[in-house]
């Protein structure tokens, strides 16, 4: 009821009218018109959210999303990530270990992530810096090196970099873009280029403990996509977590618990042909 | 190697930026960038050859006095209408200004408008003696795939693209109350396309005599004119419809000015000269001229070249191919306060016979053209009307008003009538067509409104007719076009923008008649375009913009709709005091070039670009600006267009093979 009545008050603000009413038109225009490609993701937060996560970013797996938002990390930070059978796959299992450090002028970042099994399988080390630009600003870079390896073909390695930009335009609104793999990294004798997304997004806090975010991301080969996100934080400690995007069309949902230095979250998100996936997630936060 | 350099310039900038203290500095122009896309942004593939950024660069070369500078001579700062450069008059009538940012305090000059004529105007201490300054510009840009005619050498000089350009004025010492003061000003430039053989291919330059008994100016060599609303005489780029909705309608030219600018056809080569008798004001100008021109086996001229490129065999024809013989003048009279009426005449004579467009087939080696215009402009209403008459008494009419009843409302409104068969070579007015001034009626309604404080909202609507057929609708037909743009100040460091424009216009469709011909059909199109843009000028040396941007194209039925998309996200700051960045990276994809998109690029300065985007791809450019020391900057643009499944691109001669279409340029100015 208290929260119901601080949502009403909002709204009714001027800022809040404003900002609402950018919010409406942005999903009803983006829904309306776009179709989009397929992206799992890395972390329970994120997932939950449909993978709007862009101008999120609030946690270590800003590594994937958008490495500016590292910056917002206050302690050093751990996390132990993993997709057991993805669309009921035990072949397409992923996991994913990344820890971040927030220095004085930086916070730096590592992760490792492996995805497949004996006959296909990918494999990518990165390391992150992100770096305040100005007082509502901030810049990250990602550097990944991916290797394929594929059974009786051999296997090739890449590197590719990302980079980021998230921005505070108001109290509890932040804009995020990230761009992935700028360099236009090819592979193969075919040069094969891996895919270059182009992500923007918004996301807005009116309270402290809730959250909705926006998102656009378009590859250059494939259609744009929308995805929105929320989340709710209960009593300070559980967290719940939804979200829906289109192309494809696919639905998700989230819930984490937090104890002493411990966050133990879980994300599910049903894709529109090929069923439900599965994601949990155990990290480790020592706030400064 | 450009990889690596990208590579250098990414993971420097935390760097640079933790290391130092940053300060603020001119080089940003945010605010004045925003207001130069507003004017151009329906604006071609290349806008390197924009004569209004030169001349509008020539006021930023030598600001105007604002407490002596005169309607005109404001009215030439692009932004600015007659009313406001009126209500500054006024203003200065009561008390001189001693800054510009008293500017503020005049009805209609909002924070942009101030941000965007702050480099145009100046409050000068009178020059107590002589004084010389100069401006030296170097360009060079090349592009670093090499197109085919390079390959096979069908294009016989370098890459290269160079230009230089010199401008040096001495000054008399200033005089109290007096607008003008001896001057001797020249300028001179060389210009070489890429592919052509000459590092002068184009050349040109001006002497400019200033004295004060009547005012008195003279040029010799390049000048343009500028006359009243531009159905005479007017340069080659102008502004036309766009989010701007009202700046643009009134032109109100402003006379003869020197000319070096890059368009190597649209200016006058003689002399000039203009005095001013107390109300009465006289413009006389003479010129003879090479045009460029493509001379038909009679001798006649079939068209004129408007590429300025001459590489080939085929276009080396082209240049210089027949002269023009031009003489003119121009009278205005100011019979009181605002209210002007003028008139202008001239006579032209080409070395060969012109084929008149939508003449009836009519040849000549003479034309000629009349016309008298009338504007009255106080601090709330701008009236304005010109009329011409070309040889075969075929009058052409534009006629308007921009009217501000309060600071929170604009009401533009403009009729123009052009009719098929008026030859009009030298004008630019108003209109679908901009330079082709015939073939069109149309009315033009443009509305500015702030109902709050913090909402803007801009639109219009125009309707349009060509009686006749045109260059690609083969029949009469007809259109319109509207525009509504809202621009939310949500604080005062962000801002959101969200643009709808809709245009119904005719199209063609290759088509099989029964016995198997090929004929044209005519069809409807309806273009619809919606813009998300969001603007954080976080502090003084960081602005951030994102931009969305959707388009539709439907078609009367007979053929499939069409759509785009762009995503876009531009970064501006400031490095070091003395270093700027600008750089985009944009991603699009439309299903083809009917329905390319544009989104005005940052360039180099005295340079523009507004490239067209279509296919599947992405843009991304990076401009560094370093100022050397005291009035000598360098400057350096990268940019890239990298397309997806295609093989080559261009055509002809032009085609690059591969996907991906990089140009390297790098500019010094010296100012002294």
């Amino acid at each position: 009821m208290y929260v119901c009545k601080k949502y009403s008050q909002f709204l009714l603000s001027q800022q809040g009218k404003r900002i609402s009413a950018v919010y409406l038109i942005c999903l009803l225009v983006g829904i309306s018109v776009l179709h989009s490609m397929e992206n799992n993701g890395r972390g329970t937060k994120a997932i939950g959210m449909a993978n709007a996560f862009v101008a999120v970013s609030d946690n270590l797996w800003a590594i994937n999303y958008n490495p500016a938002g590292l910056i917002q990390i206050t302690g050093i930070q751990c996390s132990a990530f993993i997709i057991p059978n993805q669309f009921g796959l035990p072949e397409l299992r992923t996991t994913a270990l990344a820890a971040a450090v927030p220095l004085s002028f930086t916070t730096i970042a590592c992760k490792v992530e492996k995805f497949g099994f004996d006959l296909y399988k990918e494999t990518e080390v990165g390391i992150s810096c992100a770096s305040k630009l100005d007082h509502n600003i901030s810049g990250g870079l990602t550097l990944n090196l991916h290797r394929f390896d594929i059974a009786r073909y051999g296997s090739t390695q890449n590197l590719i970099l990302n980079g980021g930009i998230l921005a505070s335009v108001l109290k509890g609104m932040e804009v995020g873009f990230n761009f992935n793999n700028m360099m236009g990294a090819t592979i193969g004798r075919l040069n094969e280029k891996i895919p270059q997304l182009f992500a923007l997004g918004t996301c807005w806090s009116p309270l402290h403990d809730f959250l909705v975010s926006l998102e656009m991301e378009k590859d250059v080969r494939s259609p744009a996509s929308i995805k929105w996100g929320m989340e709710q934080i209960v009593f300070g400690v559980l967290a719940f977590r939804a979200g829906v995007a289109n192309n494809p069309e696919k639905y998700s949902a989230g819930i984490a618990v937090k104890y002493s230095f411990f966050e133990f979250g879980y994300a599910g998100y049903s894709h529109v042909d090929l069923g439900w996936t599965h994601q949990i997630e155990v990290s480790f936060n020592i706030d400064n | 190697m450009h990889r690596s350099f990208f590579y250098s310039v990414i993971f420097s900038v935390p760097v640079a930026l933790s290391a130092q203290k940053l300060q603020s500095v001119d080089t940003l122009k945010v605010s004045e960038d925003v207001s130069w896309e507003k004017l151009f942004e329906t604006g071609t593939e290349d806008e390197e050859n924009s004569s209004t950024i030169d001349e509008a660069e020539q006021i930023e070369d030598n600001p105007l006095n604002l407490n002596t500078a005169t309607l005109e001579e404001l009215h030439r700062i692009p932004v600015l209408t007659n009313m406001i450069a009126s209500r500054i008059i006024a203003r200065r009538k009561l008390a001189l200004f001693t800054s510009v940012d008293e500017l503020i305090t005049v009805e209609g000059v909002t924070p942009e408008i101030l941000s965007f004529i702050r480099p145009y105007v100046r409050i000068r201490k009178m020059r107590e003696k002589s004084y010389m300054a100069g401006v030296l510009l170097s360009r060079v840009s090349s592009e670093i795939e090499k197109r085919k005619g390079f390959m096979n050498d069908a294009y016989p000089g370098s890459p290269l693209k160079i230009l230089n350009k010199i401008r040096l004025a001495v000054g008399d010492k200033e005089v109290p109350l007096a607008s003008t003061i001896s001057t001797i000003e020249v300028g001179a430039l060389t210009e070489k396309d890429p592919g052509e053989r000459s590092i002068a291919n184009f050349s040109g330059g001006f002497g400019c005599i200033s004295l004060p008994v009547f005012s008195t100016q003279i040029i010799i060599g390049n000048y343009q004119v500028e006359a009243a609303e531009g159905l005479i005489f007017w340069r080659a780029s102008a502004m036309s419809k766009g989010s701007n909705v009202i700046a643009p309608t009134c032109k109100n030219g402003s006379g003869i000015h020197p000319y070096l600018s890059t368009d190597e056809n649209s200016f006058l080569q003689g002399i000039a000269a203009s005095l001013e008798f107390s109300s009465v004001h006289f413009q006389m100008f003479y010129s003879n001229k090479p045009v460029n021109a493509t001379i038909d086996s009679l001798g006649q001229i079939s068209s004129t070249d408007q590429s300025g490129l001459f590489r080939t065999e085929n276009e080396l024809h082209k240049q210089k191919s027949t002269r023009e013989t031009l003489i003119g003048c121009r009278a205005i009279a100011y019979l009181c306060e605002g209210l002007k009426l003028g008139g202008t005449v001239y006579r032209t004579h080409f070395k060969n016979p012109l084929i008149l467009k939508n003449g009836n087939g009519e040849i000549t080696p003479q034309l000629w053209m009349q016309g008298m215009d009338i504007s009255y402009t106080n601090r709330n209403i701008d009236l304005f009307t010109e009329l011409a008459a070309d040889r075969s008494h075929e009058i052409a009419m534009i006629g308007g008003m921009n009217y501000e009843p309060m600071t929170s409302l604009s009401v533009s409104f403009v009729v123009r009538k052009y009719p098929p068969e008026f030859q009009s070579i030298h004008g630019n007015a108003f209109g679908e067509s901009g330079r082709d001034v015939q073939n069109e009626n149309g009315v033009y309604v443009g509305v500015k409104v702030q109902p709050i404080d913090w909402v803007c909202v801009s639109t219009y609507y125009d309707q349009f007719n060509h009686p006749q057929p045109t260059q690609f609708i083969p029949a009469a037909s007809h259109g319109n076009d509207f525009l509504a743009l809202a621009e939310c100040q949500i604080t005062n460091t962000f801002q959101l923008a969200f643009r709808y424009k809709r245009k119904e216009s005719p199209s063609t469709l290759d088509d099989y008649d029964l016995y198997g011909r090929m004929m044209k059909q005519i069809i409807p199109r309806v273009q619809k375009y919606y813009r998300l843009t969001s603007e954080l000028a976080s502090s003084s040396y960081m602005q951030l913009s994102n931009r969305i941007e959707w388009t539709n194209i439907k078609y009367d039925g007979m053929k499939k709709s069409e759509h785009g998309i762009l995503l876009s996200q531009t970064m501006k700051c400031t490095l070091l005091p003395s270093l700027a960045l600008r750089a985009r990276v944009a991603i699009f994809e439309t299903d083809s070039y009917d329905s390319r998109m544009y989104e005005y690029e940052d360039d180099l300065p005295r340079a523009s670009s507004n490239p067209a985007l279509y296919g599947r791809g992405l843009r991304w450019y990076l401009i560094l600006q370093y100022n050397i020391f005291l009035k000598v900057d360098i400057g350096l643009k990268y940019s890239q267009t990298i397309k997806d499944d295609v093989t080559s691109l261009g055509s002809g001669l032009d085609e690059i093979k591969g996907h991906t279409q990089s140009l390297l340029a790098m500019q010094v100015d010296v100012r002294f």
